[in-house]
């Protein structure tokens, strides 16, 4: 007999007080998905705890009456990750907000798992230091949530992604016990659990703090913003970028939809016959030769492809206009269309000008609207289909885009999510990528820390006990 | 062959995994010229010790050693004839190998196009990470630390994938060849430094990195040539001690070291030293010691929630421990 939403709200509001535990159907609304919007599951309550043990005592509670639980961070995950699948509770990280500790001189931080990862470079910049994954949701996505979808960024090309940037955890096991893995001194011996919990999607526990590197500030940056008349000399550029062994420390694609939707949203302009913008950024700890030699080679490779503008950012403040493109361009997209759903799949870079060839002529065909803007020297494209989701033949027809240009990725030999994560969204693709011994393999991997089906059911893997049937009422659902 | 020599010397895949399904224990040995005195000796005493090379008899031991693990019930796997590049896209950066083959080798065929593995491939000599010869399955299972890593990353930061073989004969994989990709858990990265206790490694993809951007390691060497020529002459009862620690306790640990100390890491706060097996340098909080030559000591797992979920591990994966039983130290 499942508990009664009531009782539920009773039992955690004696435990963390009542303030701290949401349960009207405006709260049920708000956290019925993440930024991955089509499909979507109320919580019955959301709690707000501030303590790694109080997330222990609510898991722990939920334990023992054997209700589901999410771990949630900033909800900007793009696959449904911090989806309540099976409803039951939100655990917010909201307001485990703290950055417990600098450690200046070991080069990295202590910080509860909802601090915003912005926050954490904040915090160290006058030492010369940054937390170096940078999502575009950076300004409010926190480092709990970074965590658990690995989540990468422009300039991971260079840095890596969160995963190497994780030195140790604090996480509320899916049996409510407090555990401590990793620490300050990296790379010692043992299996590495640090590794299998990041990008875990959060079902392998709630993470409630983190040991984080910081990565020096680069004192040289360049920045240049080209424009070429073709998307394939655009694609062509980057694998020639690639191919020289340059590693920028950013190499970002934009295609003519967003400079359509950035000229109609900050009135920003670009050379006539502009098809496709590439950012190029290159920076280092010292030495401006260094950089100045790498992005005379970056520039040479544009020009033997047809580049037609080459601009190249004086100070800061031309820089940041230079990146306007591509971190806004996105919120630029809310213009054109009611929704966008922002794919996610990775590539062999040297396949690029074929697959983005791929990308519009699937687009054609099932007449939906796409615009590119991606992490081109990473391989990983980010088509964005924008629609109106109020009309289910098109968001069936984005749907179905979007499944066909992930199976050219895996036919490529790339994968079906970059930094995205599998979340809900992708977990029906998962067979498409790995052998049943392989997802078997993995099953094995989760049950080190998750044997049972209350912490973050239906994510990851496909087809867990009691998730199928409560599929189909995820979609449909938009309000 | 198989049933010849020493041991079994598997030359498929699935001859592999027959023997390791069959198997009732697991002993499994490749290149590994440096690595294999920082194993742990298992029950039978095999590995862990610095004596093998040093000693002209050493063939004779190596197949009375052989006779002792088949009488105890072990099959002795010596893996050697997986040494091919499976797969190398040179524009992408990205190298499919099988776990055999030896480090040079493939830092020489990569090195033709202008991309290495970081491990220190410009030079070596007779310094801790002198690792040309051995097999990349070693080096990923052992995961010792090496002169680069603070600059380069280490093999959890290169293993883009990674195909095993489990305790009961399973082929699997994990991860795939994109440079980037979160799809489903990265269970490759388990059985980097595992010792192969989880499953054996078999092939592992690799992000290879352009040698013209690799940096110079910054070693400080700290023990005249002569001396250490010396020990390492005779290492009968002396082995390695990496030990790696915090900012704070860096200097202190060097010092402490003192005349033992062969080259301070800085950059890692890495220090290598040799030591004779019954003395200890001090610990501090959080770091950690990887030890040759000391036999059980070589490895020493201690914290207890890393110990439990290493034993729950070991269980799901290898439920009867037949995989390189001991290797660990903590089963």
């Amino acid at each position: 007999m499942p508990l009664a939403e009531a009782e539920m709200v009773q039992a955690l509001s004696a435990m963390l007080s009542p303030e701290r535990v949401l349960f009207d159907k405006a709260a049920q609304r708000v956290y019925d998905c993440d930024a991955y919007t089509v499909e979507r599951s109320r919580p019955a309550v959301v709690v707000l705890p501030e303590t790694t043990d109080e997330v222990a005592a609510v898991v722990r509670w939920c334990n023992e009456v054997g209700v589901p639980f999410t771990g949630r961070g900033a909800g900007t995950g793009l696959s449904g990750g911090a989806l309540a699948a099976l409803g039951g509770v939100v655990i917010s990280t909201k307001r485990l907000t703290q950055i417990l500790e600098i450690d200046v001189e070991n080069r990295c931080l202590l910080a509860q798992a909802g601090a915003v990862n912005k926050r954490l470079s904040d915090a160290v910049k006058e030492h010369g230091l940054h937390f170096a994954p940078d999502p575009s949701s950076q300004s409010v996505s926190t480092l709990g949530g970074n965590i658990a979808e690995n989540a990468g960024g422009p300039h991971t090309l260079k840095y890596g992604v969160t995963t190497q940037h994780i030195l140790g955890v604090t996480m509320v096991d899916p049996l409510g016990e407090v555990v401590v893995l990793g620490g300050k001194v990296p790379g010692g011996p043992g299996y590495d659990f640090v590794s299998l919990i990041v990008g875990s999607e959060g079902t392998l526990g709630i993470v409630t703090e983190a040991w984080v590197k910081l990565t020096p500030l680069p004192s040289v940056v360049r920045t240049a913003l080209i424009a070429f008349p073709s998307v394939r000399d655009a694609t062509q550029t980057v694998a020639d970028i690639i191919a020289s062994g340059t590693i920028p420390a950013a190499l970002e694609l934009m295609d003519r939809g967003i400079l359509v939707a950035i000229e109609a949203a900050f009135g920003l302009k670009y050379a006539s016959g502009t098809e496709a913008l590439l950012l190029v950024e290159c920076d280092a700890l010292d030495g401006t030769e260094k950089v100045l030699a790498e992005m005379a080679t970056v520039e040479d490779i544009c020009r033997r492809n047809n580049a037609l503008d080459v601009s190249i950012a004086q100070d800061e403040a031309e820089r940041q206009r230079l990146w306007t493109a591509r971190k806004k361009g996105v919120g630029a997209m809310g213009r054109l269309a009611p929704s966008i759903v922002t794919h996610d799949g990775v590539i062999p870079r040297s396949k690029l000008p074929d697959m983005l060839d791929f990308v519009y002529a699937v687009a054609a065909k099932h007449k939906v609207n796409v615009a590119n803007l991606f992490h081109a020297g990473d391989g990983n494209l980010h088509p964005c289909f924008y629609f109106d989701d109020r009309d289910p033949a098109q968001v069936n027809a984005v749907v179905e885009a979007g499944e066909e240009i992930v199976r050219k990725c895996i036919e490529l030999g790339g994968s079906i999510t970059g930094e995205h994560g599998i979340g809900v969204e992708k977990i029906d693709l998962m067979p498409l990528m790995f052998s049943p011994e392989d997802l078997g393999l993995q099953a094995m991997a989760k049950r080190i820390f998750n044997d049972g089906d209350l912490c973050n059911p239906c994510k990851v893997l496909p087809n867990q006990k009691s998730c199928v049937e409560h599929k189909k009422r995820w979609r449909g659902v938009a309000w | 062959m198989i049933g010849e020599g020493p041991g079994y010397e598997p030359e498929t895949l699935s001859e592999l995994c027959d023997l390791v399904r069959d198997a009732g224990k697991v002993l499994l040995r490749r290149n590994d010229t440096y690595t294999r005195a920082f194993r742990v000796p298992g029950p039978t005493g095999h590995f862990g010790h610095e004596d093998d090379d040093l000693d002209p008899d050493w063939h004779v031991k190596h197949d009375a050693q052989a006779a002792a693990l088949k009488s105890l019930g072990y099959t002795y796997i010596c893996s050697e004839a997986f040494r091919e590049i499976v797969e190398y896209d040179v524009t992408d950066q990205v190298v499919r190998v099988q776990a055999d083959i030896p480090l040079g080798n493939l830092n020489a065929e990569l090195a033709k196009h202008g991309q290495c593995i970081p491990l220190c491939p410009a030079e070596g000599g007779d310094l801790p990470w002198a690792l040309h010869g051995e097999s990349i399955g070693t080096l990923v299972s052992m995961n010792l630390p090496h002169g680069l890593g603070a600059q380069c990353g280490s093999w959890r930061d290169w293993i883009l994938g990674m195909t095993v073989v489990l305790a009961d004969g399973t082929v699997a994989k994990g991860g795939s060849k994109a440079v980037k990709n979160v799809a489903g858990y990265d269970v490759q990265k388990l059985f980097v430094g595992a010792r192969d206790t989880l499953g054996i490694v078999y092939e592992v993809t690799l992000r290879t990195f352009p040698l013209k951007a690799l940096p110079t390691p910054r070693l400080e060497k700290r023990m005249v040539d002569a001396e250490l020529e010396r020990r390492r002459k005779d290492m009968r009862g002396l082995g390695w001690w990496i030990q790696r620690t915090s900012a704070s306790e860096w200097e202190q640990a060097l010092a402490v070291a003192g005349e033992d100390l062969v080259v301070a890491d800085r950059a890692s706060r890495t220090l290598y030293a040799i030591l004779p097996a019954e003395r200890d340098l001090a610990r501090y909080p959080g770091d950690w010691v990887i030890r040759s030559g000391c036999g059980a000591k070589n490895l020493q797992i201690t914290d207890p929630t890393e110990t439990k979920f290493m034993k729950r591990a070991k269980e799901i994966f290898d439920p009867t421990g037949k995989l390189n039983p001991g290797e660990m130290g903590i089963f």
